[in-house]
């Protein structure tokens, strides 16, 4: 009963704000920040109450498959969570920021759209309608991306539409091809039909899809539209697009479709460990010669996402776990840094770590803000990214795969590297800054402090106790790979 | 000439790996079965004789709130790129009137025009067509007075309140459909009345006014900015 809700309250949202808002943003805040609201409330609500439990809902009164169904498990509402969360310190970090921009009700009304693509993502059970809201999803992307109008921002958005497209041929390909011979669009009624069929069927769809959402998720070698888009956007964009979006339409998509689905084959999981491994290493490389900080953060993206596939590819259960706490820990420390990034751009007009030099006086909350998520995501305890690197490299040694799990090490410490470079140029540099163009606003401010409290707070998702009720149901819809079935058709 | 060489290249690789795909193609002889049911029972539980109708608009209506939300960020993208910069007024030298031939016959097509449009839409549930070709044909009549008057302004304040308001009257729609009917956007919150009657088929009828309003609206919005950009 809720599920539809996920989806009504910001398409709702988004028209009302086109609707009412004159020049001014007023009523465009106040209603996007209570649609957010309520949608996090949602989230939540249907996270802790969902359990192990799966939950359908079938739209228009129709029964699956001849109509569209929205699921709802540990999983999607996990992810739900997550995306609601993200945004909603967003929306509060976008207050003051987005002024600097001509016509700041119109963001507001596209990051609406922009939440109902990612809420639609995760919540559908149907394959065509998961493309549908992948698409609205994407198109809001894009327009936020080229939202400051500069001709590096349009050239940015360019790139990113063109292979966004691209990706999204191949995928609507790959569906073309399924319900050619599935004859259903239903998730759930797909897997039982492929179990069934030629697995030949499966291995060229998995294939299509591996490229497809490959480029949504920005793995290498698929990563090159990443660094140019998510440095471009403005930063509270970035943080959603880093955070969130490459996780929704890419991760919780790859994971939905080859776990629950495709029963997860192995051919494909050992794909994921080569590409995730690639990504680790390559991209945390590239992160290191960086002096654009925003882009520094993009390709640091790139090398996390790469952690959370090796861990997907492990397959093992405690993998799984730490790669569904890397997703939680990814989206919030890499919110966090690129908000720093953002306040930081504000108050100085640059993004050039070498321009930058010692924030400590003009901007504390920044500096230190900054600081927790550096160590975080470099993995340094007790921060939350410490825990979750730490379990996928220990479920890495258990499994025998020693060459993984040395890369992730190596991973670990090359991110730790370029993190130590950004606060010691950016953050604690020689020249000591005082003058500040903009003062960083409240909303920024307190956006900046809720995420690096949950830095330190997520940690504690671990101990047995509570991660049996949050973190365990997640990896058993994961883990149970093809139960998705049987929790959807056989209720 | 490597590029292209590379590019011919990949071609020829997808030509290799999908020709099978396409050359072992067995024409059907019958409906898929999820087909079938739709054409067995989507008359009698919808009320509508376009099958396709029923098929967009409820079984998979979802999809279509989509497609319609798409529309709508296109339509804000591309007025947002090509927004004019503040100060920067049109020449009034580059737009030359037009012949008073043309300038007749758009006083005399319009309402003609515009008249098929809202049939199409309104016959969406009866006969090939719908919302989304309704209020195609819709901004096709704008385009031509925009081309016969040049100097004609376009109220931007009238048409995105049409283009929001039935948005969120499509949505007000599916929500009832919570509370009187079985579920979001079930079309049985009104009467289904008499097969092939124009007021029968529950909300399908609405639904497609609506999605006209809404889909001419916002291409008349993307010709407008399209038209003002060049200048």
């Amino acid at each position: 009963m809720i599920l539809p809700f996920l989806i009504i309250i910001p398409l709702l949202a988004a028209f009302l704000i086109t609707l009412i808002s004159g020049e001014k943003d007023n009523w465009a805040i106040v209603l996007s920040v209570l649609a957010e609201m309520s949608l996090l409330t949602l989230a939540l609500f249907s996270f802790f109450t969902t359990g192990y439990d799966t939950f359908v809902y079938e739209m228009s009164g129709w029964k699956i498959p001849l109509t569209i169904c929205l699921v709802q498990d540990a999983l999607s509402g996990f992810m739900l969570v997550i995306v609601n969360l993200i945004a909603l310190t967003s929306l509060m970090f976008s207050i003051s920021y987005i002024r600097q921009y001509s016509s700041p009700w119109k963001y507001y009304a596209l990051f609406m759209l922009l939440i109902t693509g990612m809420n639609g993502v995760i919540a559908t059970g149907d394959i065509f309608n998961l493309f549908v809201f992948m698409e609205i999803a994407l198109f809001a992307a894009y327009a936020l991306v080229a939202f400051g109008a500069k001709a590096e921002e349009y050239e940015a958005a360019f790139k990113y539409a063109v292979m966004g497209s691209i990706s999204s041929t191949l995928i609507l390909l790959g569906i073309g091809i399924l319900y050619a011979s599935t004859s259903t669009l239903t998730m759930a009624h797909i897997a039982a039909e492929l179990q069934t069929k030629d697995p030949q069927v499966t291995y060229w769809v998995a294939a299509v899809f591996l490229v497809g959402f490959g480029l949504k998720s920005a793995v290498m070698p698929f990563h090159a539209w990443l660094p140019d888009a998510h440095s471009s956007a403005p930063a509270p964009i970035s943080s959603m697009l880093s955070g969130v979006l490459i996780k929704a339409l890419g991760i919780y998509a790859i994971i939905r479709i080859f776990f629950n689905i495709f029963g997860a084959p192995p051919v494909f999981l050992m794909i994921f460990m080569v590409l995730g491994s690639i990504s680790i290493i390559v991209a945390s490389y590239l992160a290191l010669g960086q002096w654009d900080l925003k882009r520094l953060l993009a390709y640091s993206s790139i090398s996390q996402i790469g952690f959370i596939l090796l861990g997907l590819g492990i397959g093992t259960k405690l993998a799984i776990l730490g790669a569904v706490f890397h997703i939680l820990n990814h989206a919030i420390f890499k919110s966090l840094l690129f908000y720093n990034a953002g306040s930081v751009e504000m108050a100085l007009g640059t993004r050039d770590l070498r321009k930058m030099g010692n924030l400590r006086g003009a901007l504390p909350v920044t500096t230190s803000t900054s600081m927790i998520a550096s160590l975080s995501v470099a993995g340094l305890p007790p921060f939350n990214g410490f825990f979750s690197k730490l379990i996928i490299i220990i479920a890495a040694v258990q499994s025998q795969h020693i060459i993984y799990a040395i890369i992730a090490v190596i991973g670990s410490l090359l991110t730790l590297a370029y993190f130590m470079k950004v606060q010691r140029y950016g953050f604690h540099g020689e020249t000591v800054i005082n003058e500040i163009k903009k003062p960083v606003s409240l909303g920024m401010k307190s956006a900046m402090i809720i995420l690096a409290v949950l830095c330190v707070v997520v940690s504690i998702l671990i101990i047995p106790g509570i991660r049996e009720i949050t973190l365990d149901p997640v990896v058993s819809v994961i883990i149970s790979k093809t139960g998705y079935i049987q929790a959807v058709i056989g209720r | 000439m490597v590029k292209r060489f590379l590019i011919l290249l990949v071609l020829v690789f997808f030509v290799i790996m999908l020709l099978p795909l396409v050359s072992d193609i067995q024409p059907q002889t019958e409906l898929n079965p999820l087909a079938k049911k739709y054409v067995k029972d989507g008359p009698d539980e919808l009320g509508s004789a376009n099958l396709v109708t029923s098929v967009i608009v409820t079984y998979r209506g979802l999809d279509t709130l989509g497609e319609v939300a798409v529309l709508f960020i296109a339509t804000a993208g591309v007025g947002f790129m090509l927004r004019r910069r503040k100060g920067s007024k049109t020449n009034p030298q580059k737009k030359r009137e037009s012949s008073e031939i043309l300038q007749t016959g758009t006083a005399l097509l319009t309402p003609l025009i515009f008249l098929f449009g809202i049939y199409i839409f309104l016959h969406g549930h009866l006969t090939p067509g719908g919302g989304f070709q309704g209020g195609v044909v819709i901004a096709s009549a704008i385009l031509l007075s925009m081309l016969s008057f040049p100097q004609s302004e376009i109220n931007h304040k009238i048409l995105n309140a049409i283009e929001s308001l039935s948005g969120v009257l499509y949505l007000v729609i599916g929500i009832l459909g919570i509370y009187l009917a079985a579920g979001f956007l079930d079309n049985r919150i009104l009467p289904l009345g008499d097969f092939g009657r124009l007021f029968s088929a529950g909300a399908i009828p609405v639904i497609y006014s609506l999605i006209g309003l809404k889909v001419g609206s916002e291409l008349v919005g993307i010709l407008d900015s399209m038209q003002r950009s060049d200048s």
